[in-house]
């Protein structure tokens, strides 16, 4: 051994996963590998299952075996305990992974005189090199360190337990117990926090008679860390930390819409939910929340996709039973497996550890759509604040499986907007729809709004949700003077909407009737009109007709008269030329005569 | 009885010394006492659940009893051999019934 080296060359800091979910993110990877990490915590805040599933996980799934020193319950008592949780423990010890030390000192253990832990350590030691350990719990610290009589001495020894670890480079994780933190949370040996590296503190409260459970990490050397509170559940798989907030937001993101069971209701989102989307639906007690739940996980398994329906404080036969009445039928398709329905108790667990049977549930199943009825019941189970982050994670949880999420709220406020600070889950929902009751009439009436849809053009229209032994639909309202009018109100306006309308249709009947008669008048009377028309027409034509053959005759006439002017004409000429050449021939014997007889008298 | 020792350390050696001394004085010779350094013997230590060393232990009819430390109070001995100092005192002073603390 060697104490003498109080000091240590630096080292780079390796870190340890735990392969508790969540708790490697806030320690930003575990903790300190090889050195000595300290948990505490009050009685039963679930430090030995914190130590015992880094155990466990490092044997199983990072190749470290381990040893769990029981100081303070028997092995027996610890396999036991353990046996609750889906850790196959037996297996581990069989292959030598883990190995369990009773090391407990019972209350009839005699003290006599000093003593050490160099034997212990030289025992581990042999153990450590045998089964190639590299972390080992000391579960209790504090029943160990009772046994000195002298502090001094236990700080001293649990240096040595320190320098001893850090030179065997082996990861310690010592659980040690404080007092409740409602009564101060002392620690019994406040040197711990000076010796350890790495210090975590789990608590316990209890509020509205709900366990919560919280832890902190106090101290981490070497190394940053989220120094918040985070919550965190003991559940079938064991320890799980709430550490949202540091996860990345890449969910897978789907543009398909996925029916919502209600066929005006789809025509109001345009098509459906968004697959992969989580839908809140709000409301007051009897608004029919569930029968929108009852209505999309219907749709879904007809669809023949895996569905999930948790159900918180109510049997699932008789939400089946209910749903049935208004012809929404899921247990022929609870007999084709396609649907799942689980009821879950609120009350007796906290958020946390409801939230991860969810998780185990849906790990186990692999929905594509999943039914939360009604949230409330688990944000409430564990203060307000705690069941905001649970919303939180449960709708990463969805989003990062593409689920699309359909969950339920207690809402008793009529205006949605005075309970968006209460119930937070709305600012992280996609799509809200939000129910309620409104008076009128003398009667109560279901209204449905669509406060929001993320990626969605949704009508903003507040539609009455009428539920029927033929199914559940969607009603247009009627808005009279600003105000909404349902059920009966609705229905005398419907009548009266209805007699008008028949007298309308009468009438106009009659208009149309006389519209018709009037336009066969008017068309026999086009049609005489072109009869006449034609009439006229024909007789116009054979008068031109007439005109024209009397003109024509009469041009022939004419055209006849010229041609016997022409040769009456031609005849003149002619005769006229005879006479003039009549004319020639007697002058001509004028003159013969005449030049004869003076030719005869001059002989003579 | 066997004591779990770690050799060549003081607590070890004071605690065989004391042992030895009140076992010789309380029950002369009716004992058998085994030393078991864990060096040697990591294992049966840890069957046994003698972490703490020197850890004393004493079988007896009605089970397993445990000492731990260099055994400095010899009160603590007696009590796990089951007898008190004056009640042994006149118990050795007859024939001795200190059988309670057999093999």
């Amino acid at each position: 051994m060697n104490d003498r080296t109080e000091v240590q060359p630096p080292r780079a800091l390796v870190k340890l996963p735990t392969g508790i979910p969540g708790f490697d993110e806030i320690s930003d990877g575990g903790l300190p590998a090889g050195r000595t990490s300290l948990i505490i915590g009050g009685p039963g805040t679930g430090k030995t299952v914190f130590a015992l599933q880094t155990l466990i996980n490092g044997a199983r799934d990072a190749g470290e075996p381990g040893i769990f020193l029981a100081f303070e319950e028997t092995c027996e008592e610890i396999r036991s305990n353990a046996s609750g949780f889906a850790w196959d423990i037996a297996a581990l010890e069989r292959d030598g992974k883990l190995f369990f030390i009773d090391a407990q000192i019972s209350l009839d253990t005699l003290r006599s005189g000093q003593f050490d832990l160099q034997g212990m350590l030289e025992t581990l030691e042999a153990k450590i090199k045998e089964m190639g350990a590299r972390r080992i719990v000391l579960d209790s610290l504090d029943v160990l360190l009772e046994l000195f009589a002298d502090q001094e001495v236990g700080k001293q020894e649990l240096r040595r337990l320190r320098l001893w670890l850090n030179r065997l480079g082996v990861s310690g994780i010592l659980t040690a117990r404080i007092e409740a933190i409602e009564r101060g949370g002392d620690l019994a040996y406040p040197f711990l926090l000076f010796i350890a590296d790495f210090i975590l503190l789990l608590h316990y409260r209890v509020t509205d008679r709900v366990a919560l459970r919280e832890m902190r990490i106090l101290k981490y050397r070497g190394s940053g860390f989220e120094q918040n509170e985070f919550p965190f559940a003991i559940g079938a798989d064991g320890m799980e930390v709430g550490s949202f907030g540091t996860a990345k937001l890449d969910f897978p993101v789907s543009n398909e819409k996925v029916s919502s069971g209600i066929a005006r209701l789809d025509a109001m989102l345009i098509g459906g939910y968004l697959r992969g989307s989580s839908i809140l639906v709000t409301g007051a007690p009897g608004t029919a929340k569930t029968t929108l739940a009852g209505a999309f996980a219907q749709a879904a398994g007809r669809r023949k996709e895996r569905t999930l329906y948790i159900a918180f404080d109510e049997s699932p036969n008789e939400i089946i039973r209910n749903l049935a009445s208004v012809r929404i039928r899921l247990d022929p398709l609870l007999e084709t497996g396609v649907l799942q329905m689980h009821g879950l108790q609120s009350g007796a667990r906290s958020s946390e550890e409801n939230l991860i049977r969810i998780k185990s549930l849906v790990e186990g199943y692999e929905p594509r759509c999943m039914v939360i009825d009604p949230l409330s019941a688990l944000v409430h189970a564990g203060g307000r604040l705690t069941g905001l982050a649970v919303a939180q994670r449960l709708l990463s949880l969805a989003k990062r499986r593409g689920i699309t999420l359909l969950i339920t709220s207690l809402m008793e406020e009529a205006d949605p907007a005075l309970e968006v600070s209460k119930i937070r889950v709305s600012t992280v929902a996609d799509t809200w729809i939000h129910l309620t009751y409104m008076p009128s009439g003398g009667e109560r009436n279901r209204a449905l709004t669509i406060v929001k849809a993320r990626g969605i053009g949704h009508s903003n229209q507040v539609r009455e949700l009428v539920l029927s032994d033929s199914g559940v639909t969607l009603s247009d309202v009627y808005t009279a003077r600003g105000q909404v009018l349902m059920g009966a109100l609705r229905a005398e306006r419907e009548a009266e909407d209805r007699n008008e309308q028949e007298r309308l249709r009468a009438e106009t009947k009659q208009r149309r009737r006389e519209l018709q008669a009037a336009e066969a008048q008017v068309a026999s009377r086009l049609k005489a009109l072109e009869f006449e028309l034609e009439i006229r027409r024909s007789e116009a034509e054979r008068r031109l007709e007439d005109e024209r053959l009397v003109l024509e005759r009469e041009l022939e006439a004419r055209r006849a008269a010229l041609e016997r002017l022409e040769q009456e004409e031609r005849l003149r000429q002619t005769l006229a030329r005879e006479r003039v050449a009549a004319l020639r021939a007697i002058r001509h014997a004028d003159v013969e005569a005449q030049t004869k007889s003076s030719t005869d008298q001059e002989r003579r | 009885m066997i004591l779990f020792v770690l050799g060549g350390t003081y607590a070890s050696e004071e605690a065989i010394t004391n042992l030895t001394t009140v076992a010789e004085h309380y029950l002369s010779g009716r004992y058998t006492l085994e030393i078991v350094d864990v060096r040697n013997e990591p294992f049966r230590a840890i069957r046994e659940g003698a972490l703490i060393v020197p850890t004393l232990i004493v079988n007896t009819r009605k089970g397993n009893r445990k000492v731990v430390g260099d055994l400095s109070d010899s009160g603590a001995i007696l009590k796990a051999l089951g007898l008190s100092m004056s009640e042994q005192r006149s118990h050795s002073e007859q024939t001795g019934e200190g059988r309670d603390a057999g093999d």
